[in-house]
């Protein structure tokens, strides 16, 4: 493993840190902030993060200062940001500790966030089930406005930035940027048609931008230690930077590892996560969260950056790497995942709505030993017609998991269906209602 | 997609060209794909698509291929975009669409042959276009019907959750009504949470859901679409003159349906500042009277006391003999007559024909003069035509609209949609001048709660406003330096404190409304019952017109001075002549080569026009015993009069009360003889709506009973006196009319008059304006404190005149509950809850009522609907008559209440 | 009663927001606590305070699952059954709760006491198998952290088992 200094973890892996704005401060916290606030013209926070090619940590990895860049010029009413902590893609679970732990590290990311584009009034949206961390985030917040960092006149300077915790309330589709600002206008959190984007048609129909947590909290390390310092981490020129891997499953040690972007699968599961949990040998991966094509042990070698991944088939997604050992069966597995969809989807698009429950309702089938040939043609046929047919992003994310066990463990579902036929007898072989 | 850049008159969309199944297509940047694909003509299924509304995006059906991409793109929500290629059709499109179609049907259940929808269902013509056969996994949802609405049933179980219904709730009616409940595949609508439908019931989510989840409790099991006969008429209660299909089946009307419909989706959307295709509550669902069993099925002739059937030879006979008698004994001007403006132009025209040549008189009135004649007779004055300034698509596409008086929501609903359409989509600025919290109040962006009755002072004070604010049109006033002069110092001697205090309305919020009328570039007054039914209502509209001409909105386009109307044809009434003053084409009938002209087409002498007289001064007549005999065609003054009026003293002095009507109203069971008329569903003819759109009528159904339409019967009697009329049809009277006024149908375009104010600033301007700007405060003042309630009588959304309370399904939805509608506050103060018994007191008399909270209503104020008459409220009501149009105000009193 | 009960923390939250139907989350997470579950009564009042009709608040109840629409029992148990909890053995960990509670997903006890629901990731995966009881994570279960927890539960009305701020791994030591 070669030496390598943490960003983003560091603070809070020091013995003793609570993460209370005094040990934040101890570490240089709000120097980066103090540097810019009215000393550096915003617009040139802007070029500088464009610079230190940040691109954003939730899931689809837009360029960060790109999307800042959006925003109409010279415009005169209010504009928002909105700081998304809807942390729910399973496998992932990075922001929540980035909350709890530092959490003045993000607040801080937020003002300059704000300061950069001009925005007076942000939001935290967190998912509702992160009540120990909605707790938190208000009580930094109120540190942080004891202490001038947040409301008016912050800092005695004429910037006024205002940062407010608004909890989800159990919602997957919420941590789509467009149902997030549907579901902070008090509507439901159905995504929205786009164009427009936020960036011209946000929170109010305003100018917004919607940035994760660990995309914000990134920030201050930026601006304190300058976009080529960033730029030149990881695996430049387009995925520079850290990036917290979410290790989850059967490893020996499960947890969040910031490692520099280019790092490969290997040596995060088994330097990093300890390996196997068991004698067992690995059998499959999922490189970047539910939404992610699983990976085999071939791909161990796959580096962890943007380009990547993807070129290997799956994406970097939001971190959240599961591990899975040999004797997990890959059509429970994906039908556990496929449960998952099905229940989170909004119900706004036909595709998804009802594909996702025609998928889990032939998955089902075929776990229960009730499966039929025609099954397979079935699910790729499904599949094939809920990608790119929805609103979202959703409906491409729902289709990965048996789209790609299809494709390296095929024998599996045939299996299934093969011990299906020998021991069902035939009359038996009728339409199956759901059990919703 | 908020605002597709075409539609917005102040942003020229950037035309680009793209190409569609090889052929170079045309297009505005920015609009929605699909929407450019359906303007060639070319139809790509959308389930969830509906042109009046932004792009929904659910359905996955409206794929398409464009160059570049690999998958098919939902053509909807992609932008059109210069270079674009595109391909529609193809086999790959097909089988794509199919599974969409799959996924669809796969939670539909397969009860079509009890869904009425059968034959009516885009989801069965989708899956029957797409050869959809795999039918196996159809999954129940095993929801309750829910029946409990009172026009519309909801059956979720067939919903494919295209949101057609919501969004158009939403968004293009700002209703409201209807949202989905849960999530995923337990996704489904409801109206309100668990709560039965309770809305406008407009209808138009029955009319756009392309499946059988919501039906029509009017029709359901009656009939299979494809068993009704169709005929596309115009709707005759209010004036916005809906176009709808009437459905019948043999002698029977089924239901109403709209032009809005799934089946309709293809559109611009733009298209729809003209009108969206929908209709109200009334409309759709207030069609029962055209069929009822209390219609009248034969002439009634009074023997022995009693109204008794007698066949159409005898009773029309008796009526021309009678009539030829009394016109011998008498002279001409002891015959008079009232007609509806709910009867066809060519009726109207014969009507005053009748009145003016076979009978020779011209005491001739119509429910015009209610209140529209006031708006007419001001119009006429101030800029030389007798009508609305502007069409739905001023409305639609204004910047700035002033609505005063106007609870437009509820007397006129289709043209409200117009101003929601301003509103949402064109970001206009409405201010609403009333003394009720009406529904368009709550949608404005400034909101004017005046004191009861004092709009007139509220614009006065705008005017002096605009003045004061220096927010003058120079230009508009520098052609009339005299009439200038004299307005400002008329309004010089208004003090702001007397107008703050009269209105209740802030100086600045006077000051805010007036930039804004005056800054906006397309700005338009709307005035209406709260104007022209209310005293003093002509010189309000004047005061309209002076607000509009210093602001530099006269004759400027899309600018100007509207009205609309309670009844459809009242603007066609005046048109045609059913008025004392106006011969046909707004004719003063004082004036010569006019005079002249109709005599000779008409081949007759015209009666004096000093002889003529209105509603109230023929009723007058009529109990001085000068006037002997009165025609009364669909008019129930009785009915509609206050008691202080003493209608009925007039109605027994009459040596021969006629009333053609299709019902024994009030009046008519004082009539000599009664004559059943036809409803506007059993005939041909024309309507002229508020938008001066001259609309055709079909015939739906045979008449019923022995009913004959109302120029037939005209015709008979205008005969029978003499003047031998040669009418066979409808078309006959039109070609006539054409003759006299020639581009009079326009084939439904919208009149856009040209309003020249030059004659009456020029003339009489100077002398009438200082006594319009009187200050009038005291004796308002001195009335509020002695009787502190104001009470008015007005229309509900929900029924029109007397003649939708005939209309069951109307009277299911908005019963008469007897009660008077008051301020929750007020009612708490008096210590009243629902149904508590209070007394009214008026000048005219009391009366002991019940009451119900009414979230509309103001501290102080009251209201009752003018629809019922149980209890009398209307005889508490005084009569004024407006000293230049001799129109009676009796919507508005001062009242005291104590609790019984 | 909503206005009466919580009068300052309405109108602090109607301040963060510049339209009031924003605060509707809020509001009902205030009803929610008020009486366990949220009440028509409560979604009434609270489309009186924003300005709403009742049914643009009755969608967005019935939309999020965190709203309770009927009342619950005191401890809400939901355990998370998402693929990376269920590698680790949350089907285990229902089964458990069956022998011990006597009750399945959806079900309540007889006492009222306890609810199990089985919830969709938590974002606990890398300390599964785990559950949410009420506002409370517990994560890394095993079958005798879960007795402990239930008798926790069952005596205190909560548990110290339960999750603080999340650090994971915890770091490597010197």
């Amino acid at each position: 493993m070669p030496p390598f200094e943490k960003i983003l973890l560091k603070n809070m892996e020091t013995p003793g840190y609570t993460g209370s704005l005094a040990d934040y401060e101890r570490g240089g916290g709000y120097q980066a902030l103090r540097k810019v606030l009215g000393k550096i013209p915003p617009a040139e926070i802007t070029e500088t993060v464009k610079k230190s090619g940040l691109r954003g940590r939730g899931g689809a990895g837009f360029p960060t200062g790109v999307k800042w860049g959006f925003l109409p010029k010279d415009y005169q009413g209010p504009k928002y940001l909105c700081c998304n902590a809807d942390e729910s893609e399973p496998g992932t679970f990075k922001d929540r500790q980035l909350i709890e732990r530092d959490p003045h590290q993000m607040i801080e990311g937020m003002l300059l966030a704000c300061y950069a584009i001009g925005v007076e009034t942000a939001y935290i949206y967190i998912r509702g089930e992160f009540v120990l961390g909605a707790q938190i985030l208000e009580r930094a917040l109120a540190e942080a406005r004891m202490a001038g960092y947040v409301g008016q006149n912050i800092l005695g300077a004429r910037t006024s930035i205002n940062i407010w915790v608004h909890r989800g309330a159990g919602a997957y589709i919420c941590g789509e940027e467009t149902a997030l600002l549907e579901s902070l206008e008090g509507k439901r959190g159905l995504p929205r048609v786009k164009p427009p984007f936020p960036a011209t048609h946000g929170l109010y129909n305003k100018p917004t931008v919607v940035n994760n947590v660990e995309t914000l909290a990134n920030l201050p390390h930026i601006i304190n230690r300058g976009a080529e310092w960033f730029a030149a981490i990881g695996s430049p020129p387009k995925s520079s930077g850290t990036r917290i891997f979410c290790v989850s499953g059967h490893v020996k040690r499960p947890g969040n590892f910031e490692v520099p972007m280019g790092t490969t699968l290997r040596e995060l599961i088994f330097e990093h996560a300890g390996g196997m949990r068991s004698d067992k040998p690995l059998k499959a991966i999922i490189p970047g969260g539910a939404s992610a094509p699983f990976f085999t042990p071939e791909h161990l070698g796959v580096k962890l950056d943007f380009e990547s991944v993807a070129q290997a088939g799956s994406m970097l997604g939001s971190g959240g790497v599961t591990v899975m050992e040999e004797g997990t069966n890959m059509v429970w597995a994906a039908l556990r995942l496929m449960e998952f969809f099905y229940h989170e989807s909004c119900g706004k698009c036909t595709p998804c709505r009802e594909g996702s429950s025609w998928l889990v309702q032939t998955m089902r089938r075929i776990v229960d030993g009730r499966g039929r040939n025609s099954d397979l043609e079935t699910l790729v046929e499904l599949c094939q017609n809920i990608a790119g047919r929805t609103v979202c992003a959703f409906g491409d994310a729902e289709v990965a998991p048996i789209m790609s066990t299809l494709k390296y463990w095929r024998h599996e579902y045939e299996e299934l269906i093969q011990q299906a036929a020998m021991s069902a007898p035939a009359e038996l072989m009728m339409p199956v209602m759901g059990k919703h | 997609m908020g605002l597709k850049p075409a539609t917005n008159p102040e942003v020229e969309a950037k035309p680009i060209e793209l190409t569609i199944d090889g052929r170079s297509v045309s297009a505005s940047d920015g609009v929605s794909l699909y929407d450019v694909i359906s303007s060639t003509g070319k139809i790509v299924p959308a389930m969830c698509y509906h042109y009046t509304f932004d792009p929904f995006g659910s359905c996955g059906m409206c794929l398409v291929m464009v160059e570049g991409k690999k998958a098919p793109v939902r053509s909807c929500t992609a932008k059109a975009a210069a270079g674009m290629i595109v391909r529609t059709e193809g086999d790959d499109l097909f089988q794509a669409r199919k599974k969409a179609v799959e996924k669809h049907l796969s939670v539909h259940p397969l009860d079509c042959p009890v869904c009425d929808a059968d034959g009516h269902c885009e989801l069965q013509d989708m899956a029957f276009q797409h050869q959809v056969t795999n039918l196996a996994n159809a999954k129940q949802k095993l929801i309750p019907e829910d029946t409990r609405s009172l026009v519309l049933d909801f059956n979720m179980n067939r919903c494919i959750a295209c949101g057609e219904c919501i969004n158009v709730c939403k968004d293009v009616l700002m209703i409201d009504a209807l949202q989905f409940m849960k999530k995923g595949g337990f996704n489904q609508v409801v109206a309100k949470g668990d709560q039965p439908l309770s809305c406008e019931f407009c209808g138009d989510c029955l009319a756009v859901c392309p499946v059988g989840a919501i039906t029509n409790k009017f029709s359901k099991y009656l009939y299979k679409p494809w068993q009704l006969k169709k005929t596309t008429t115009t709707c005759n209660y209010c004036g916005d003159g809906c176009q709808m299909h009437v459905e019948t089946k043999d002698r029977e009307v089924v239901r109403v349906t709209s032009p809005l419909s799934w089946k309709n989706k293809w559109g611009d959307r733009s298209e729809t500042a003209k009108g969206h295709g929908g209709i109200c509550v009334r409309g759709r669902f207030g069609f029962e009277y055209i069929d009822s069993t209390a219609r009248l099925q034969q002439p009634l002739m009074r023997r022995d006391g009693k109204l008794v059937e007698a066949p159409w030879l005898e009773a029309v006979h008796s009526v021309v003999d009678r009539l030829a008698d009394i016109k011998a004994k008498h002279g001409p001007d002891a015959i008079a007559g009232l007609i509806t403006a709910r009867c066809t132009n060519e009726e109207l025209y014969l009507f005053q024909k009748l009145m003016r040549v076979a009978i020779g008189t011209n005491q001739l009135d119509s429910s015009a003069r209610y209140g529209h004649i006031n708006f007419v007779r001001a119009a006429q004055q101030a800029v030389g035509v007798g009508r609305a300034m502007n069409d739905w698509e001023d409305l639609t596409k204004a910047k700035a609209i002033l609505l005063v008086g106007s609870n437009l929501t509820e007397t006129n609903p289709l043209t409200s949609v117009r101003v929601k359409d301003a509103i949402r989509i064109y970001k206009a600025q409405v201010i609403v001048v009333d003394s009720a919290q009406t529904n368009i109040a709550r949608l404005a962006s400034h909101p004017m709660m005046v004191k009861p009755g004092s709009e007139g002072v509220f614009v006065q004070g705008l005017v002096k406003s605009v003045i004061e604010q220096d927010l003058i049109d120079t230009e508009a006033t520098a052609k009339y330096p005299k009439a200038f002069a004299v307005l400002q110092e008329a309004v010089a001697k208004l003090s702001f404190e007397s107008i703050t205090a009269a209105t209740g309305i802030a100086l600045d919020q006077i000051h805010e409304a007036a930039s804004i009328f005056a800054e906006a570039p397309r700005a338009i007054i709307l005035c209406a019952e709260g104007v022209v039914r209310r005293p003093a209502g002509y010189e309000k509209i004047l005061s309209l017109m002076d607000l509009a001409w210093i602001t530099g909105k006269l004759g400027r386009p899309g600018c100007g001075v509207t009205t609309v109307t309670e009844e459809i044809n009242e603007q066609g009434a005046v048109d045609m002549g059913a008025a004392p003053e106006f011969l046909p084409g707004q004719a003063p009938i004082t004036d010569a080569a006019a005079r002249d002209r109709f005599a000779k087409a008409w081949g007759a002498e015209l009666p004096a026009p000093e002889k003529g007289a209105t509603l109230t001064e023929i009723l007058k007549r009529c109990r001085n015993g000068q006037i002997k005999a009165l025609y009364i065609v669909g008019e129930n003054p009785l009915a509609t009069l206050p008691k202080s009026m003493d209608v009925q003293a007039a109605l027994k002095g009459l040596d021969l009360l006629v009333c053609q009507d299709l019902f024994l109203t009030e009046t008519a069971r004082f009539a000599h003889v009664v004559l059943p008329a036809c409803s506007y569903a059993e005939k041909e003819g024309t309507f002229t709506n508020l938008e001066g759109k001259v609309l055709r009528i079909r015939q739906a159904m045979d008449p019923v009973g022995e009913s004959l339409p109302d120029w037939h019967i005209m015709t008979a009697i205008a005969s029978g006196l003499g003047c031998q009329l040669d009418y066979e049809s409808p078309h006959d009277i039109q070609r006539e009319i054409m003759k006299l006024l020639p581009g009079y149908y326009n084939l439904g375009q919208p009149r856009k008059p040209a309003p020249d104010p030059n004659k009456y600033l020029s003339n009489g301007y100077s002398a009438e304006v200082k006594a319009r700007y009187q200050p009038q405060m005291e004796a308002m003042a001195a009335t509020q404190a002695a009787k502190p309630f104001a009470l008015a009588l007005g229309q509900l959304l929900y029924h029109s005149g007397k003649l939708s309370t005939q209309a069951p399904g109307l009277i299911t939805i908005a019963p008469n509950t007897g009660r008077l509608h008051m301020n929750a506050k007020d009612m708490e103060r008096l210590g009243l809850t629902d149904g508590t018994k209070v007394r009214v007191t008026t000048a005219q008399g009391k009366l002991d009522v019940g009451v119900q909270a009414d979230l509309a209503m103001l501290p102080g104020s009251c209201f009752f609907p003018e629809h019922f008459n149980e209890p009398p409220v209307k005889d508490l009501m005084a009569v004024e008559i407006d000293r230049h149009t001799g129109v009676p105000y009796f919507k508005f009193t001062s009242a005291t209440i104590q609790k019984v | 009663m909503l206005k009466e009960t919580y009068k300052a923390e309405i109108d602090d939250i109607l301040s963060r927001y510049p339209i009031r139907r924003s605060a509707v989350l809020p509001l009902l997470y205030l009803a929610q606590k008020e009486e366990g579950y949220v009440s028509e009564a409560a979604m009434k009042e609270i489309a009186g305070i924003l300005r709403l009709t009742p049914p643009q608040v009755y969608e967005v109840v019935t939309f999020y699952t965190m709203f309770q629409l009927k009342p619950i029992a005191a401890f809400h148990i939901q355990v998370c059954k998402s693929l990376m909890c269920a590698l680790v053995g949350s089907d285990t960990l229902l089964r458990w709760l069956k022998i011990r509670l006597g009750i399945g997903p959806g079900e309540t006890t007889a006492d009222k006491r306890f609810t199990i629901s089985t919830v969709e990731c938590l974002a606990s995966c890398g300390t599964g198998p785990m559950m949410q009881v009420n506002d409370d994570y517990y994560e890394g279960l095993t079958e005798s952290k879960l007795d402990r927890i239930l008798a926790d539960l069952k005596r205190d009305g909560t548990s110290p088992l339960k999750s603080g701020p999340f650090m994971l791994p915890e770091p490597m030591k010197g």
